[in-house]
This record gives C-alpha cells, structure tokens and sequence, in this order.
C-alpha cells in the first residue's frame, strides 16, 4: 500500500463514497419505515365533537359504526382526557398550557378499521353525522410515506447496484495494477516454492482490508451528517425521532455491521476477480 | 534422486529442444550441463522444477514422475529443488537480508527463526555483514551470491544454477564456483549449466555435454571444450 498510496486512496475513496451514499439511503428509508409504523399504530380516524354532541350521543354513533364490521377498535376521548393529552404534548411551553382549559377542547372517538380500504368510508359515515365537526384521518400521509419508500428502496438499490459496480471495478484495476507490479516478485516466490495462496493471501487481505476501511469511513461520515441533520429533520417526521429517541444502538451499530460486511465482501471480491485474471 | 527417462521436449512448431534425454543423477553430485547455446541446458533445469512438462518421456525426483505433479505439489517440490539464475532474480527495493527471508517465510518459518537462518546462508555466502544493504549497493558477484543463498536458505536438497558465472568476470566466476562446490560438500546436489570451458575443465566434475538437444557425452570427470 505504501509503495502505491495514490491507487489506494482512490480504491478506498470509491468504495467510501459508494458505502456512505448507501448508508443515506439506508438512514432515510429506516427513518422512513419508522414512521410509518408509527403512523400505522396512531389512531386511523379520529372524529371531533361540538359541545352540541352528548357522551351519550357519540356511545351511540360508536355501537353504530362497530355493527358495520368493519372497525377493529374505538377510543372515545372526553374533553378532559383531551386536556391531558394536550398538556403532555405541551409540558415544555407553560405558556400554551396556561390558554387551554378543558372546555374549549373538543372530545373525540378514534377508529381503527379492520383494512385500509374502509377508512374513506368510516370516515364519510363520521363525517356526515350532524355535530361532528371535523374528522382527520392519516390516509393520504400513509399511502404517500409507503409510495416514497417504495420509490426510494428501488431508486437506492438502481443507485447502490451501479455505485457498488463503479467500486468493484477500481478495486479490480488497482489490485490488478498491484498484481502486475508486483510480477517479479510472483515470479521468484513461484519459483522458490510459494503455494497460489501464499500469493493470492496477501492481495485478498488488502482488497478486504480496503473495504473494511471505506465502511468504517463511510459510516463515521454518515452519523455525523446525521447527527448534524437530526434537528432540522426531526420536524419532518410527525414528531417520530430521526435517531430512534436518540440510542444509536438501534440502527446505527447494525447498519456499521453491514457496512463492514459488504466492504469485506466487495473487498475480497474484487482482489479475487483480479487474481483469476493474473494469476 | 533425479533421473531422465527418454525425454523429449519440443516446442511450438515441432522444434526440438530436448531429444530422447536419459541421465540419472544422484543425491550429492555436482554436475555440469555443458553446450552451446539453444544445446537445451536450460530447458533441463525448467523440466526439473516443472515449470514445463515434457513432450515425452519421464523425469523422476525420488523415484516420483514430476511431469504429473499438481500446481501444489510443484510448489513444494521446488523448495527442495531450487534454482538460480544468470539474471540473479532479486528485489532491489529489498535488502540483502529481506531477499533471503523470502524463501524461508515460504516454508512458514517465524520470524525470529528466518532471521537467524538467513544470517547463517549469509555467512557462508561471506555476506552476513551487508544483510541490511540493497542490491543496488553491492556487486555483480555479491548479488550472485544472494541469489544462492536464498536459493539454499531453508530446506532444499537440490540447487540448479542456470549460467551463474556468465554475467560475472573470470575472478568472481571462480568464486561463485568455489561455492558451489562448498555448497555440495555439505551434501546438497549441485547443478550447474554453462558453456565457459576454464571453469569446467580445472573443476574435474561430472559433464553432461548437449548438443541440439541430444546428449553426447556423459562422463564422471569430463572436461569442455567448446566447438
């Protein structure tokens, strides 16, 4: 490696990049999977109430839409259990929490339908009921948040297929050019009695090792990106954490393992490829 | 040790190199290969280490058809049979000491154990006090002499030397022959091919004599002269 460091640093520098782009596209897409299991577990519908709507009144519309079949849960949600969850939302401004009391919070039913394909429906029926002032449910963010990760995972694979290609194909050339550098020396441990992988070893190690390396780059250039896009993103992500409530263990260490595996993969692959031609 | 039976070798076009070789040599002698050049003196010495199979014929190391080796057992063959060259062979970005450990790490020796045998081939070869120099530094004779002593370091029973004296003046042609000789006093078998007639005829060894790829002379204390 000392004897050739330009061809190393550009072995490494490729496989760094390749490595840190797919280590984006990775973050991205958990990020993304995150939330949207998050959304999943969220309530689907949820119907607001005018003060003109007894407790008594939405029991009923409750028992009404469970007998369509349909609805696999409900949680109604009175004024007061509205206040608390508002002042758990809002613990950290005391200023919005003294505005609010109770009264000018509206109750609520949340609905789960058994299948996606209901929820336009419950919510319409919702919707149409007099003294139900706004109904929201969260299908055009979850149906848009599934469309982008599909896009993603099959523009990240296109991009990371071509990229880990591009990679393997400079590690092939630089071990290649060691290879035939090193052609004399072949020669005399050949003759002096060097077995194919007394020769073949050391290339394969330095292929291995060059993957190792660009991993472990790539992935310290990652979490820092992250680390430093975390708080401008995090508004992004209703309210879902980009870092998993902050413990790096949880997807950080993981996607350092792949990293390293794929870099050693690739590595010896591509030391391996540049061997059988020359040797 | 090493015996040709009937061998032939030819090359591309049925161009005969090697026609109908027998000879056997036994373990401790000191021959000399002796011809002109394109005789086929160094194609014996490829043959011995497998580096080319034969046309026909057989070539036997310890009683072993080496023409049937694998790549394997060609590798471990040639840290018994070792060779050297008129072009040395040796890494000038390594010094003296490094070019001999190579052959040794070959045989997995350690580190610490390479070393102390490298020094002791380097002593022989009357060049243990510039181990830590590289080829570049050191003379024609002096590299010839690295050569031989990575080519002895470790486990080898025979030596080949392919011309050792034809890039070395007449002095230090002696003196690489002198150790050869001493080399074989300590029971490796020597084989030396060349075409320099002083230097076989005050040896007083065994010659093998070639001639377009056919022997013409074998005789235990033969001498040369070149036509």
């Amino acid at each position: 490696m000392r004897r050739s460091p330009y061809q190393t640093f550009a072995a490494i520098l490729t496989m760094t990049l390749t490595f840190f782009i797919s280590a984006i596209f990775a973050t991205t897409l958990y990020h993304l999977q995150t939330i949207l299991t998050d959304l999943e577990k969220r309530p689907q519908i949820t119907a607001f109430f005018s003060d003109v709507k007894t407790e008594e009144d939405i029991r009923v519309l409750d028992e009404r839409i469970k007998a369509t079949g349909k609805v696999e849960s409900t949680v109604y949600k009175s004024k007061e259990d509205a206040l608390v969850l508002y002042k758990e939302q809002n613990k950290d401004d005391p200023l919005l929490l003294e505005m609010v009391t109770a009264d000018i919070l509206p109750a609520s039913l949340e609905v789960k339908t058994l299948k996606p394909e209901y929820l336009s429906e419950i919510a319409t029926t919702l919707s149409e009921e007099p003294g139900v002032e706004d109904v929201m449910y969260l299908k055009e963010e979850v149906e848009s948040l599934v469309s982008w990760i599909q896009a993603l995972r099959a523009e990240g694979v296109i991009l990371i297929s071509i990229l880990t290609a591009v990679s393997l194909l400079v590690l092939l050339t630089v071990i290649s050019m060691k290879i035939a550098l090193k052609q004399k020396e072949i020669e005399i441990l050949e003759l002096l009695g060097a077995t194919s992988w007394y020769i073949r070893w050391p290339f394969l190690i330095e292929g291995a090792l060059y993957g190792s390396v660009a991993a472990i780059l790539a992935w310290g250039a990652s979490y820092v990106r992250l680390l430093y896009a975390t708080p401008y993103l995090d508004g992004y992500g209703w309210g879902v954490p980009l870092l998993s409530a902050g413990s790096p263990t949880d997807f950080m260490l993981p996607l350092l393992a792949g990293l390293l595996i794929v870099g050693l993969v690739v590595g010896v692959i591509g030391s391996f490829l540049a061997l059988l031609r020359y040797s | 040790m090493l015996e040709f039976r009937k061998v032939t070798k030819k090359y591309l076009a049925n161009r005969m190199v090697l026609d109908n070789a027998s000879f056997t040599i036994e373990s401790g002698e000191f021959v000399y290969l002796v011809g002109p050049s394109g005789a086929g003196k160094t194609t014996i010495l490829r043959l011995l280490i497998g580096e080319m199979k034969p046309t026909s014929g057989k070539i036997l190391y310890r009683d072993h058809p080496i023409q049937k080796f694998s790549k394997r057992q060609i590798a471990y063959l040639r840290r018994e049979v070792r060779i050297v060259f008129q072009d040395f062979k040796i890494l000038f970005d390594r010094t003296v000491l490094e070019n001999v450990l190579l052959s040794l790490y070959i045989l997995g020796r350690k580190q610490s154990e390479a070393v102390a045998e490298a020094r002791k081939v380097l002593k022989l070869v009357g060049l243990d006090d510039k181990r830590s120099m590289f080829p570049i530094q050191i003379s024609a004779g002096e590299l010839q002499r690295v050569a031989i002593a990575r080519a002895i370091a470790g486990d080898s029973k025979v030596l080949l030397a392919d011309e050792p004296t034809g890039n070395l003046d007449p002095d230090t042609g002696n003196e690489i022959v002198k150790l050869l000789e001493e080399i074989n006093s300590t029971g490796t078998t020597v084989i030396v091919t060349t075409h320099n007639e002083a230097l076989v005829n005050q040896a007083k060894k065994r010659v093998i004599e070639l001639h377009n790829g056919t022997i013409i002379r074998d005789e235990k204390e033969g001498g040369y002269r070149a036509s």
